[in-house]
């Protein structure tokens, strides 16, 4: 085989080679962050807090009807409930198990992941309460699901029209770990502005979404 | 009345010249001298250059193949970080508005402040406020970027050397130990009656101290004339809303005097103009220069300031006979009998109906004024005394008094707050001079100024967004401030400081509440407890209380004559008339890059002060504009540039105030950093030059006028003028005339058709009626040019809400300013009998717009609401769409214009997209406003009604000029607005169907006849 020969013969390897790869870890186009499911901070369970125990999500995303941001939830908001709640059933069940066992006074347990939450609010578990010298830093979430800056989506316009969370955000209360279930592109936004207007989709009787540009983008 | 004259409108001489230069340059989108153009495409450079084509080739490749790399990864990991504890109150994302004042001026009109994320972002009217009632001016709007000045003083300095609070508060109460008397306390008119309580007590521990305020631009005369006619120091309380005849000596109401935003306010509530209910007052305004009022006027005589004076004596001797008094024999000079018969015929028809005002520091002038008022029954009808205004109270000669005792060695102390004499003082090296020997001077000043900078201690007072403070601005009426946002440094107001050396405690709230509950809430009722009227004045940013009772005598005139003013009449010798500008007012906020770059109302100038010539004075002086010229009194002099300004008396010169301040060194480079850009200051130089060195002194006090010589210097510089930028033009082929795009008719003509002066009327084509029905909204605008007084405050108010860039001087003289908002200033008539008109023009939203058909990526298209609209993600600046505007109203970004002062960006709107360059941008009708709107009607479940939406110039406008609103819906104002007879659209016979119109302006006269402009 002449060089020119094999030279040509890599190159149609290189490109397959490339494509082959590509298909296989699934790469976006830029801006597409399709799937994106980072680790948190804290190992927190929509699973078990919307899903098994049913918390409404405006619960926690108090921004969602009445502004453009549903918000990340303060640590305050966690502190409602894990004021009390200080590890898992489980947890509370082998301490209890063990209290009784070892006849000495039953001690508050603790999970790891809540920990950290303490750690940020400053909360003393040993003495169940608050502390002022123990306030550490605020928890620095990843942001999972986020549009470009010239893009202005508004939650309350949405939440309002009785579009539901799980139509853009995917079945969040079966997800352990938070993911991207749709694209976010401007053609999927737009494609169920039209499915409403043209009847298509006709869960929104009387509803006309706009489909001008400024709509979203100012 | 087809045969009437045609009126030509002019934006500048050059224009109505029309030379060849001028015509080219509206020729080309950017002026571009030949040699730039040139340089640019000089082989000569290229060739020469290091870069072989080869090294530029294999840069040009690792460029696209890293750019590909880059956009292959994910987007960058955003953090989402909570607060800790959520306040209860707060939402992110939502905008939350507090009432409070403005301290802008000492008007102190009442403002809500938009606050996003914890910081204010944009200062708005506050409708419910008994004096601005929702007008706030261009100043009020541009403090929200004065707060993140990061030039402000943040901790105490002594000596020039920063320390703490703890420090000085020990080494000034250890010197205060050792005085015991001679203290004095210089500021600013102190509206807040708290702030004024506590200099009282702090002073009262000193024998022989005293508290004196001093206005840079005094009205001292007239609080002086009326302590000599009614035996009592105030101010009166105009109400221009009830007069049916204004008269106006050089008071420039409308923009600077006094309080603008209230009398722009009742002004054009006394000129409204409907079919039925017509109302419209007389307005005669005497000036020298061409003042934002005097463009207003229904009538302006030019007058010398000796004239001015001489007809006010002689219409006051007029009134006096036919009122059956009798006016002392104060002549000075001749006067012109034809117009003193007029003007008093006029005033004494409308006797109780009627104001005269004069902005001459003058009392010989004000008690003349006070005299004819009185005579023509005003007081208690157009003027008030009995309820007075607070707003300025400055006292001349007790300044004058306290300099000639800090140079006898009469003063221990000296403390200065809210006030710059080095800077404003005619005779400034002597106070400095003086200044300098006293062994404790204290400024309470948030900068390093002309005068803190030689104090000892510099204890820097909050901005009025971060403190709490009161302000009495009327008798029976105070405004509350309260922080918007929490101290961006350790700033302490006045009071808590002097409080705090008093031992009268250590919390500023706490101190103004227990003042309120001992002075303030005894003098009000319908609150029940204190706590009760302390929420209510908070939230509503304001409280009526019942006046303090006030006594007056009977009017009587002074025993003593003014002294007499020469009428100026030597050849080459003029009256210097010192005058506020819009924006830059005395000078406090020349720190401000928003009002720097603010385009004069009348001369269009930005970044610069300049000498405002008749042309006739320009010719004996030999200038054109920009020359520059030398102007002389004594042994005062300074070289500013002339400017040509069409309706100036010829004998009278004019320099704007509030230039050549301290600090300004810092805008030599303000702008974009690239190849051609220069710095329009020299190492050092300050924006423009202080005019307050030819303050005169006389025995009243301070009086901005002078006499001086002009000489031409042979030197030239460039103004930086944009009344001739994005002139609307008709090419050639089609026309090649001027359109009126400004129409104006007489009352007389009104009457008999209310259509007068606006029948240009032109069918309007539609091709695509079954495509585009606008079923929905259909958004549009009017502007009623008979209420626009081109005072300039949409402008900031646009700047402000939308996140338009300053671009600097070197930029502007490219044309390349960025305002979408611009005040379009055209004058008509000839130079003796200059008609001015205002038009604020921003995108006219077209529904045949033809910008949307030439872009290539349709990055400008059109909403089914009407709307033109702008997707800047699209953009990729080809710059057709501003090619193929008429309206010369869409603005590219050639670069990204960050603020050099980063602490600025803090000012920027998040609620809409900051551009970035190679992006075309425009006005939008704040879509984010009508979104924002939309979105709480669909939350709250209640249809969105007429008036939900105010834009951002709508709601700033003093003159409620700019009507927006849904013109399908026939009971909306706008919808009324359109079908007004006075109703027209720019360029209207170009079939373009913009949804911007205008209102025809309608003058008081009755001479003239009804102008019908040309056909196109």
């Amino acid at each position: 085989m002449t060089n020119r020969n094999i030279t040509i013969l890599l190159l149609i390897a290189l490109v397959t080679g490339t494509i082959i790869y590509a298909r296989s870890v699934n790469i976006n186009l830029p801006g597409n962050n399709q799937g994106f499911a980072p680790e948190q901070p804290i190992a927190f369970s929509h699973r078990l807090h919307a899903g098994d125990l049913q918390i409404d999500c405006l619960y926690c995303h108090t921004g969602a009807d009445k502004s453009r941001h549903a918000g990340t939830p303060a640590a305050s908001i966690c502190m409602n409930c894990h004021k009390f709640v200080t590890a898992s059933w489980e947890q509370n069940q082998i301490e209890e198990q063990a209290a009784q066992d070892e006849k000495r006074d039953l001690k508050i347990p603790v999970s790891d992941e809540l920990r950290k939450l303490y750690a940020a609010v400053g909360f003393d578990t040993e003495k169940m309460k608050y502390d002022k010298n123990l306030v550490g830093k605020p928890i620095e979430w990843t942001r999972i699901h986020s549009l470009p800056a010239f893009t202005f989506f508004d939650h309350r316009r949405h939440v309002n029209a009785d579009v539901t969370c799980q139509q853009c955000h995917g079945a969040v209360e079966s997800m352990e770990k938070v993911s991207q279930e749709n694209d976010l592109s401007m053609g999927w936004c737009v494609n169920c502005h039209r499915d409403v207007n043209n009847g298509i989709i006709a869960d929104f009787p009387g509803k006309h979404p706009s489909t001008n540009c400024a709509a979203c983008h100012y | 009345m087809s045969e009437n004259k045609n009126k030509i409108y002019w934006k500048g001489i050059e224009e109505r010249e029309s030379t060849p230069e001028f015509i080219k340059t509206l020729d080309s989108e950017f002026p571009a001298k030949p040699e730039e153009v040139g340089a640019l495409f000089d082989t000569t450079k290229l060739q020469n250059s290091e870069v072989s084509r080869r090294s530029f080739l294999k840069a040009a490749g690792f460029s696209l193949a890293g750019t590909m790399f880059a956009s292959c990864v994910r987007a960058p990991i955003e953090k989402s970080i909570p607060v800790l504890v959520k306040p209860e109150e707060i939402t992110p994302g939502r905008a939350y508005w507090y009432a409070t004042t403005c301290a802008g001026c000492n008007a102190g009109c009442g403002i809500l402040t938009k606050n996003r994320d914890g910081r204010p972002i944009k200062i708005e009217g506050n409708p419910e406020h008994p004096l601005s009632g929702g007008g706030v001016c261009a100043v009020g709007q541009a403090m929200v970027l004065g707060l993140y000045d990061s030039q402000r003083l943040h901790k105490p300095v002594v000596n020039q050397e920063s320390t703490s609070w703890e420090k000085v508060d020990v080494a000034i109460n250890k010197k205060l130990a050792d005085i015991t008397d001679n203290v004095y306390f210089l500021t600013g008119t102190i509206t807040s009656p708290s702030t004024r309580a506590a200099i009282k007590k702090f002073l009262s521990r000193f024998r022989n101290a005293e508290h004196i305020e001093y206005d840079p631009a005094s009205y001292s005369a007239i609080l002086d004339a009326h302590e000599e006619n009614f035996n009592q120091r105030v101010l009166p309380h105009y109400h221009f809303d009830r007069a049916e005849v204004i008269v106006s000596f050089n008071a420039d109401f409308l923009s600077t005097w006094l309080s603008p935003v209230e009398f722009t306010r009742d002004y054009t509530a006394g000129r409204h103009v409907e079919e039925g209910s017509t109302r419209l007052s007389k307005h005669i305004q005497l000036e020298g220069q061409m003042s934002v009022t005097g463009a207003n006027a229904d009538r302006r005589i030019k007058i010398t300031t000796a004239e001015g004076r001489s007809l006010l004596f002689a219409i006051a001797k007029k009134l006096a006979n036919k009122s059956g008094s009798r006016f002392p024999d104060w002549q000075a000079g001749t006067v012109d009998t034809a117009i003193v018969d007029e003007i008093a015929t006029e005033l004494w028809r409308a006797r109780g109906k009627s104001l005269v005002i004069c902005g001459l520091n003058d009392t010989g002038a004000q008690s003349a004024v006070n005299f004819i008022n009185e005579k023509l029954g005003n007081y208690g009808k157009t003027l008030n005394i009995q309820r007075p205004s607070r707003q300025w109270n400055g006292n001349d000669s007790r300044v004058q008094a306290l300099l000639a005792r800090m140079k006898a060695g009469e003063v221990n102390a000296l403390f200065i707050a809210d006030s710059n004499p080095v800077y404003t003082l005619p005779n400034a090296e002597e106070f400095s001079a003086a200044f300098r020997q006293l062994s404790l001077t204290v400024s309470f000043s948030d900068h390093q100024d002309e005068t803190s900078s030689l104090a000892q201690y510099i204890l820097p007072a909050p901005h009025f967004l971060e403190s709490w403070n009161d302000a009495e601005v009327a008798s029976g009426i105070i405004s509350v401030s309260q922080p918007t946002v929490q101290g961006l440094g350790q700033a302490r107001s006045v009071r808590h400081t002097l409080n705090k050396w008093s031992g009268a405690g250590d919390n500023d709230l706490d101190s103004m509440k227990s003042f309120w509950r001992q002075n303030i809430y005894p003098r009000q009722s319908g609150a029940g407890s204190f706590q009760e009227f302390w929420d209510n004045s908070v939230h509503n940013g304001y409280a009526a209380l019942r006046p303090e009772p006030i006594s007056l005598s009977a009017f009587k005139m002074g025993q003593k004559a003014p002294q007499p003013m020469q009428a100026n009449t030597a050849h080459d010798s003029y009256d210097l008339v010192l005058y506020q500008k819009a924006g830059m007012l005395d000078g406090r906020h020349a720190h401000n890059a928003w009002l720097q770059e603010l385009p004069d109302p009348v001369t269009k100038a930005v970044w610069d002060n300049y000498v405002c010539l008749s042309a006739a004075t320009a010719k004996k002086a030999g200038v054109k504009n920009g020359d520059v010229v030398n102007v002389t009194t004594g042994d005062v002099s300074f070289e500013l540039p002339a400017i040509i300004q069409p309706g100036q008396h010829d004998k009278v010169v004019a320099v704007a105030l509030g230039y050549g301040r301290m600090g300004t060194e810092r805008f030599a480079n303000a702008g974009p950093e690239w190849l051609e850009g220069k710095p329009t200051l020299k190492a050092g130089e300050r924006v423009g030059k202080n005019g307050f060195v030819f303050v005169s002194q006389t025995e009243d006090g301070f009086l901005l006028n002078n006499t001086v010589e002009l000489s031409a210097t042979g030197k030239h510089v460039d103004l930086a003028l944009t009344q001739t930028h994005h002139s609307v033009t008709v090419p050639e082929e089609l026309g090649g005339q001027r359109r009126n795009l400004v129409r104006e008719t007489t009352l007389a003509a009104y009457v008999k058709d209310p259509a007068s002066g606006n029948h240009e009327k032109h069918e309007s084509l539609q091709l695509w009626e079954q495509d585009h029905k606008y079923e929905g909204h259909h958004w549009a605008m009017a502007i009623d040019l008979g209420k626009c007084t081109g005072c300039s405050a949409c402008v900031i108010s646009c700047q402000a809400e939308n996140n338009v860039p300053v671009v600097g001087k070197d930029e502007v003289f490219r044309r390349r300013e960025m305002h979408w908002l611009r005040l379009d200033r055209y004058y008509s008539g000839d130079e003796d009998n200059v008609g001015v008109l205002h038009q604020p023009v921003m995108c006219q939203h077209c529904d045949h717009a033809p910008c949307e058909g030439v872009c290539p990526v349709l990055a400008t298209v059109h909403s089914d609401e009407g709307l033109n609209q702008q997707i800047y993600n699209r953009c990729v600046g080809t710059r057709y769409c501003a090619n193929n505007c008429p309206y010369k109203v869409r603005r590219f970004n050639w670069f990204d214009y960050r603020q050099k002062d980063s602490r600025e960006n803090l000012a920027l709107n998040p609620d809409i997209t900051t551009r970035t360059r190679g992006v075309m941008e425009k006005c939008s009708l704040c879509v984010q406003r009508i979104q924002e709107a939309k979105a709480e009607s669909i939350r709250q479940g209640i249809a969105l009604a007429d008036g939900d939406i105010k834009l951002a110039c709508e709601q700033s406008c003093p003159a409620d000029a700019i009507v927006f609103g849904d013109m399908n819906d026939p009971d909306s104002r706008i919808s009324k607005l359109i079908n007004d007879p006075r109703h027209y659209r720019m360029l209207e016979e170009m079939n373009f169907r913009p949804t911007v119109g205008y209102l025809t302006k309608v003058r008081n006269r009755q001479d003239e006849p009804s102008e019908e402009g040309r056909h196109g």
